[in-house]
């Protein structure tokens, strides 16, 4: 059965995954399964306190065990602050500690057992300083300064479009309510890891990063080299989740420490270790207030951010950016005002998780909706109707809206959990719930940048051969592009492959982030198909006597239209187009940079090319005498344009779904007096299969003109509104509203509690 | 990557064997069942035993059994093993219920059920299971063997009354009368994938409306799993209506002493042990009207 859009006979269809059979065979090859002649093992030891002064360390002991090769502390390094938007981590500890995990010191040595025993033998003396745990105790006057920067703020900004206070006082219901997220991990099912090679000045790395050219920058900033001196290869990822977009230091130090040992070293991290020295997503507070008219109408909306940066600025700034300022483009509001702080505190520094500051932001604003609709008395499916973008609008903040079939998602989510019957018929402790929200597909992010090149081989077996840079963490980019190929050039899907991404030989690339492969390398991908189609058809009209025009490429044969007998397949042309006097082969680049704009201190600009949207809706149920919440019904209908590989995307989804639901109901990082106390999947509780509810996927019809082939972004939108929907839907089966996540049965019993002692019933 | 620290691994083939080897280490030795606790201890080296003694070469020690009116559980029988028992699940089904909720199916495959018992970790399901039942278990050591009623053999988080050397054989639990009736909830308050928050077996024996005997245990909420017997007190001779409920949930709460930990606080655990309690009561009172109502033999 074909599923594919009119005409298409690849894109569309769910060919198996172009990496499946590696993984599940077992020979795809991770970090962990590379061995090198000579290779040591890398080891780290870490920081027990929150925030100490580093008095003096003491490596002698350890340096002088048989079998150690390099023992590193932050003096051996050049001492230079990296990170992406905030430069001011080092790779290890220079002076002072900021939080339990940080890396102080690292030892090579010839086996496991040598490593842990060598950093056993470190002796480090620190004198305690006062720490600080909350953000914003963390910016008030007196707090422990952790880097030199006033009140402890890395970054802040407000934004006011319109008469935000004149709106508000207009309105006829104004919401104003603070909500907070938690600290969520990335759980990826490989923990981060590098084997790194100094040889000749320059440095090879095998690590499992997520963007390897913006890797390669900031390993060249940390190691004070140029980029030319170092090489990224990407081996097989499992899986990432914004965890392995280098934010940490786990490849810096292994380089360091492949330089000092003169030897490969392998550096992988424990579970634990990743959990307390990873970047996780970071909790954000959000004072949201909303005004609206008796009729529905938003007509003001503000919001006061403040986001825990942890110890070390990796990618909070950014994503609380967007937590700040996405959300104001799913609405027709167009008066608004974000004001963020991102605060430093002694805790583990927050990275990239999957829909970046999305879920944190929807988390507090669409409750803040959900409760204006009840303070309104309306249904929040007529409201979230009323209120919601349409193609061809402009969003306050500049976002361009091309294709855009957010109403018809918000009708199709509804309907497949039966919102209208259910609220007619509303029973005590259950809720119905419902969330929106819009994502970018791609993001002009690093300088004026949001672009993807690749280079197309067509070899003499007509074979063809992508070298992308993008890589593949897991998430299927691979399949989509070579889906992508296929189908522009007319060959069959197996036909196409991809080269290991690896900045040497790979083009340069952003890598995975904002949901951008499908959509901007997409485009790349299809463009160079499109030059390599014409490079062929041009090469065999020659061959076949025909006009080029009147030649066209099926199932990887040329043939002159309509009289499919003249004919020859796409290798015999690729192999005379080469072997001939003056012959060369069939290669092409492909090169896109999307529409969208760099935003300014103004924050104004569309950020992205094109924006997906998506609506969830959720039933609840409460059991009143313990506050457990089952989820028994959900249903998500998403606009991320033209389905590429529908297998694929219902996966992503259902992942994100996961992921969303650990963000609501399970998940968090306990941090007491600055130690991580659930470093580990006993503690730290991701939902099991038995945990998910039967799940209504709908993908609504819609083409994004610019996208290949009508499609957009979708790796991360199905994550962004799950807590919100839970929220809400908990909220209508209680009568009460929980602030924080993650929404645990104590805290739900307490909500009832509170509403009983107020005499209201269910 | 973590490291197992070095150890040296015996397999005796014998008790005397065993215990020679047990003697020779002392302290540095460690029985090996399952190893699913014992392994995760070491590789976060909270445990460095110098040697392993695995017991699985020792005769009598697995097997699931039935004989005069006891179910035999031989030691080194898996979770896995016992949730899928015939004799368990004709005989103590509630049991067979509380094996097969533990933890995943790696785990139940290489999980005994007398590591679980010796590692004496307060948040397990079969203690409580067992308790409610009547077991008791059997100790082997040097000087021969003993029994141990279940419901004294645990003394503090991850002790118990096993003498150095002593190694756990087998569980024996009487075969419930045909008029008792077993119930197992475990309540969870994250994932269905977890250790209870709180945890709840009870056996009832019903006469003339009224229970005639109760036996009610109750985990994760102390040092060791509960035996309540005062609130078992409360229920016989008693319908166990909601006002009985009641009060027998208060005299349960006060005999626990439960933590703070990332399933809920103190406060949060004891505000629904009454609740999983009356659940696990009236759950197994429903088996027993349920049994007279069918007219099936009581």
């Amino acid at each position: 059965m074909s599923t594919s859009p009119a005409g298409l006979r690849v894109v569309g269809q769910s060919v198996p995954r172009a990496d499946g059979a590696d993984k599940v065979t077992g020979r795809a090859r991770y970090v962990d399964d590379l061995s090198l002649p000579g290779m040591l093992i890398g080891k780290v030891l870490r920081s027990p306190y929150p925030h100490a002064r580093i008095v003096r360390i003491d490596t002698s002991a350890a340096r002088a065990l048989p079998g150690v090769h390099a023992v590193l502390t932050g003096e051996d390094t050049p001492k230079v602050p990296w990170g992406f938007f905030v430069p001011d981590q080092y790779p290890l500890s220079v002076g002072k500690v900021r939080y339990v995990g940080e890396e102080v010191a690292a030892i090579a040595a010839r086996d496991d057992e040598t490593a842990a025993r060598a950093v056993g033998m470190i002796e480090v003396s620190y004198e305690e300083l006062p720490a600080v745990f909350d953000q914003e105790e963390a910016m008030a006057e007196g707090a422990p300064s952790i880097h030199d920067v006033t009140n402890n703020v890395a970054m802040h900004f407000k934004i006011e479009r319109g008469d935000v206070e004149a709106a508000l006082a207009a309105a006829d219901v104004v919401v104003d309510e603070t909500f907070e997220g938690m600290l969520q991990w990335q759980t990826p099912m490989e923990p981060t890891g590098c084997l790194a090679v100094y040889e000749a000045g320059k440095f090879t790395l095998w690590a499992n990063v997520s963007g390897l050219f913006r890797a390669r920058m900031q390993l060249a900033r940390a190691l004070a080299v140029d980029p030319g001196q170092v090489r990224i290869i990407q081996p097989a990822v499992g899986g990432g989740f914004g965890g392995k977009s280098m934010d940490d230091n786990n490849a810096v130090i292994c380089a360091l420490l492949a330089r000092a040992a003169r030897r490969p070293v392998k550096l992988v991290n424990t579970r634990e270790e990743d959990f307390i020295g990873g970047r996780p997503r970071p909790t954000i507070r959000i004072r949201a207030r909303m005004g609206f008219t008796r009729d529905g109408t938003m007509i003001g909306k503000d919001i006061r951010l403040v986001a825990d940066n942890g110890a070390y600025s990796g990618k909070a700034p950014a994503a609380a950016g967007v937590a700040a300022l996405r959300h104001d483009t799913l609405y027709l509001n167009d008066t608004v005002r974000s004001e963020l702080y991102v605060a430093y505190t002694n805790k583990v520094p927050t990275g990239a998780f999957r829909g970046f500051g999305n879920p944190s932001g929807e988390w507090a604003v669409e409750q803040a909706f959900d409760i204006g609709c009840a303070k309104l008395g309306l249904d929040p499916r007529e409201v979230a109707l009323k209120n919601a973008v349409g193609p061809g609008r402009v969003s306050p903040h500049g976002n361009r809206i091309g294709s855009c079939e957010l109403r018809e998602c918000i009708r199709r989510a509804t309907d497949r959990i039966g919102w209208t019957e259910g609220r007619a018929a509303k029973r005590p402790y259950h809720g119905l719930g419902l969330a929106l929200s819009a994502h970018v597909s791609g993001k002009r992010h690093f300088y004026d940048y949001d672009g993807s090149s690749v280079i197309l081989q067509v070899n003499q077996d007509g074979r063809v051969v992508i070298l992308s840079g993008e890589g593949e963490v897991g998430q299927g980019a691979t399949t989509v592009m070579a889906q992508i190929a296929a189908e522009e050039l007319g060959v069959p899907y197996e036909h196409v492959s991809h080269m290991q991404a690896d900045t040497e030989s790979t083009p340069f690339v952003l890598g995975a982030f904002a949901s951008r492969l499908t959509y901007v390398a997409g485009n790349a991908v299809r463009q160079a198909a499109a030059k390599a189609r014409a490079e062929i058809l041009l090469s065999a009209s020659e061959f076949l006597e025909a006009h080029p025009a009147d030649l066209e490429i099926q199932d990887g044969r040329v043939q002159v239209k309509g009289v499919p007998q003249r004919a020859m397949t796409v290798g015999e042309v690729a192999s005379r187009h080469n072997f001939r006097k003056g012959g060369q082969p069939i290669v092409v680049t492909g090169t896109w940079d999307s529409d969208s704009e760099s935003h300014g201190t103004d924050r104004y600009g569309s950020e992205s090319g094109a924006f997906s949207f998506c609506a969830h809706a959720v039933e609840v149920q409460v059991d009143p005498d313990t506050g457990k919440v089952t989820v028994l019904n959900y249903a998500m209908a998403t606009d991320c344009g033209t389905i590429v590989n529908p297998v694929l995307a219902e996966s992503q989804e259902e992942g994100g779904l996961i992921q969303g639901i650990g963000y609501a109901l399970t998940e968090g990082l306990l941090i007491q007096d600055g130690q991580l106390v659930n470093p580990n999947f006993s503690d730290y509780k991701i939902p099991c299969i038995a945990d998910i509810p039967p799940l209504h996927q709908e993908f609504v019809p819609s083409y994004e003109p610019t996208g290949p082939f009508g499609a957009k972004g979708l790796g991360e939108i199905s994550m962004d509104p799950v807590a919100a929907a839970i929220g809400n839907a908990v909220a209508d089966a209680i009568g009460a509203r929980i602030h924080t996540l993650p929404i645990t049965p104590e805290k739900v019993l307490a909500a009832i509690d509170r509403r009983e002692r107020r005499g209201e019933r269910r | 990557v973590s490291v197992l620290p070095r150890f040296e691994l015996h397999e005796p083939e014998t008790f005397d064997e065993l215990f020679a080897l047990a003697w020779r280490y002392g302290e540095d030795a460690r029985y090996l069942a399952g190893g699913t606790a014992l392994v995760l201890l070491m590789r976060s080296q909270l445990l460095q035993p110098a040697a392993l003694l695995a017991l699985h070469r020792l005769p009598g020690i697995g097997g699931i059994t039935r004989d005069s009116g006891r179910l035999r559980l031989g030691a080194l029988a898996t979770h896995d093993d016992l949730a899928r028992s015939p004799l368990l699940r004709q005989h103590a089904p509630a049991l067979a219920e509380a094996f097969r909720h533990v933890a995943t199916p790696r785990i139940r495959h290489m999980g005994t059920v007398g590591g679980n018992l010796a590692h004496a970790d307060p948040h397990q399901d079969p203690p409580v299971a067992l308790i409610a039942l009547g077991a008791a278990v059997v100790a082997r050591g040097p000087k021969g063997e003993r029994r141990i009623p279940l419901d004294e053999l645990f003394t503090g988080y991850y002790e118990t009354v096993l003498a150095p050397r002593e190694v756990l054989t087998a569980v024996e639990v009487p075969v419930p009368a045909p008029d008792v009736r077993t119930a197992f909830v475990k309540f969870l308050s994250r994932s269905a994938d977890d250790y209870a928050t709180v945890n709840v077996a009870v056996a009832l024996r019903e006469s003339g409306g009224q229970v005639a005997e109760a036996r009610l245990a109750v985990g994760c909420m102390g040092p060791t799993p509960i035996r309540a017997r005062d609130a078992e007190t409360l229920l016989v001779g008693q319908v166990p209506d909601d006002a009985r409920l009641r009060v027998v949930g208060e005299a349960v709460v006060t005999m626990t002493d439960p933590v703070l930990d990332s399933r809920g606080s103190p406060d949060y655990k004891r505000r629904i042990t009454p609740v999983i309690v009356a659940r696990a009561i009236r759950q197994a009172w429903d088996g027993v009207s349920r049994a007279r109502r069918d007219g099936a033999p009581t």
